[in-house]
């Protein structure tokens, strides 16, 4: 974990005629510890963010198994 | 009943909205992104700007107070364009739908007009909250503030000359960064130093890019300004060397340390006079202090996101909002 989950977006010359420089300094990432996801509140109307947490902090119990 | 004008994922809305949650006051989100309100009718003489969300009918104009976070509205909220309109002219633009465009602008442009005329309680605005980089720092001189020197250069030529006369350099959007959240990629602009080998891999020729010299800095300061108080955090960026330049590329490893502080008074007086000169109520304003001690002055963003100032300063920011409004 650390850096390398950023990544520097590369263009191609023939793009970066047409483009401000600071689109030379353009990063992204796949968020690999958790898609942020905006669920609506349908009672509060307001969104809330949901990030699935990197680390899982108990495991699934399976009530089938007795 | 409070309206809150915002976007989806804006984080900062939700917060303030518990709070409102809390103080049990009424409130009606509307968001730039989504279509869940629609614009219906207005009759502004009888004071009825009326939109309906989930089957209800509000009346924005039976608001005590309104907090414009975003645009809260776009053409979204007013129509839906379909296959079937594509080029209603015989030629190959999209000319009509740009047209329409303009014309959803104007009825956004108006709606906020003429509720922001009509409260007492306005917080943000919409008519300036999108901020030129180049006026503003124009502006931060004139408030007797310290900025950084600026250019415009279009070729490298001019590069490689303000690289020499400089030293260090950067370059930074006129307007808004790039923030782009897809369902599972997020692109952002970031501020780098820019160096004869980055010079090198340049086009002749490119569209016209503001640069700036590079301060060298003990810190950085990010201070939310709410209506003539300020609330500042020290950024300890220069420990880091992702974050040296930018502190928006952390370390997850070693993050930064956020720490509450107080600016000098002259420097808040300065920057009171600036917030009213743009006529911004609040805002989240980036200084720098350099190596000599100067205040560096580098922007103001109207819509920042001051959760990252408040949570970590423990300012509680959302609660005083919530409030105020």
């Amino acid at each position: 974990m650390g850096m390398e989950r950023i990544k520097k977006l590369k263009l191609k010359n023939e793009q970066l005629k047409n483009l401000p420089l600071f689109y030379n300094f353009i990063i992204y990432n796949y968020m690999e510890h958790g898609v942020p996801h905006f669920h609506f509140n349908e009672k509060k109307q307001y969104y809330i963010n949901y990030h699935v947490p990197e680390k899982f902090i108990s495991k699934i119990i399976n009530y089938d198994e007795d | 009943m409070v309206i809150i004008f915002s976007r989806s994922d804006d984080g900062s809305t939700g917060f303030v909205a518990e709070w409102l949650g809390a103080f049990n006051k009424e409130y009606l989100i509307l968001n730039t992104n989504d279509d869940h309100c629609k614009f219906i009718y207005a009759d502004p003489q009888n004071k009825e700007i009326i939109f309906q969300k989930n089957g209800k009918i509000y009346n924005l104009f039976d608001a005590e107070s309104i907090w414009i976070r975003r645009t809260g509205l776009s053409s979204k909220s007013i129509i839906s364009f379909e296959d079937s309109d594509d080029r209603i002219f015989f030629e190959d633009t999209d000319f009509h739908k740009l047209h329409i465009k303009d014309e959803t602008d104007q009825l956004i442009a108006y709606i906020h007009s003429t509720l922001s005329k009509n409260f007492n309680k306005v917080l943000g605005s919409y008519e300036h909250g999108n901020v030129n980089k180049m006026i503003v720092l124009e502006a931060a001189v004139n408030c007797g503030l310290m900025v950084p020197r600026s250019f415009l250069v279009t070729n490298k030529q001019q590069l490689t000359d303000l690289l020499y006369k400089e030293k260090n350099i950067i370059t930074k959007p006129l307007g808004q960064g790039i923030y782009r959240l897809l369902e599972d990629i997020g692109y952002y602009t970031y501020v780098d130093e820019i160096d004869a080998e980055n010079i090198d891999r340049l086009p002749e020729n490119f569209f016209p890019s503001s640069i700036q010299g590079k301060i060298e800095k003990q810190y950085e300061l990010r201070v939310f300004y709410c209506l003539g108080k300020f609330y500042s955090m020290a950024i300890f960026s220069q420990e880091t060397e992702s974050t040296a330049t930018d502190f928006r590329r952390p370390n997850f490893d070693a993050p930064n340390r956020h720490v509450p502080c107080l600016i000098p008074e002259d420097l808040e007086l300065r920057l009171d006079a600036l917030m009213k000169d743009l006529k911004l109520t609040t805002g989240s304003i980036d200084l720098i202090l350099d190596k000599n001690g100067n205040y560096i002055f580098l922007e103001v963003n109207p819509v920042g996101q001051f959760s990252m100032t408040s949570y970590p300063c423990n300012y509680y920011l959302e609660k005083k909002i919530a409030e105020y409004l």
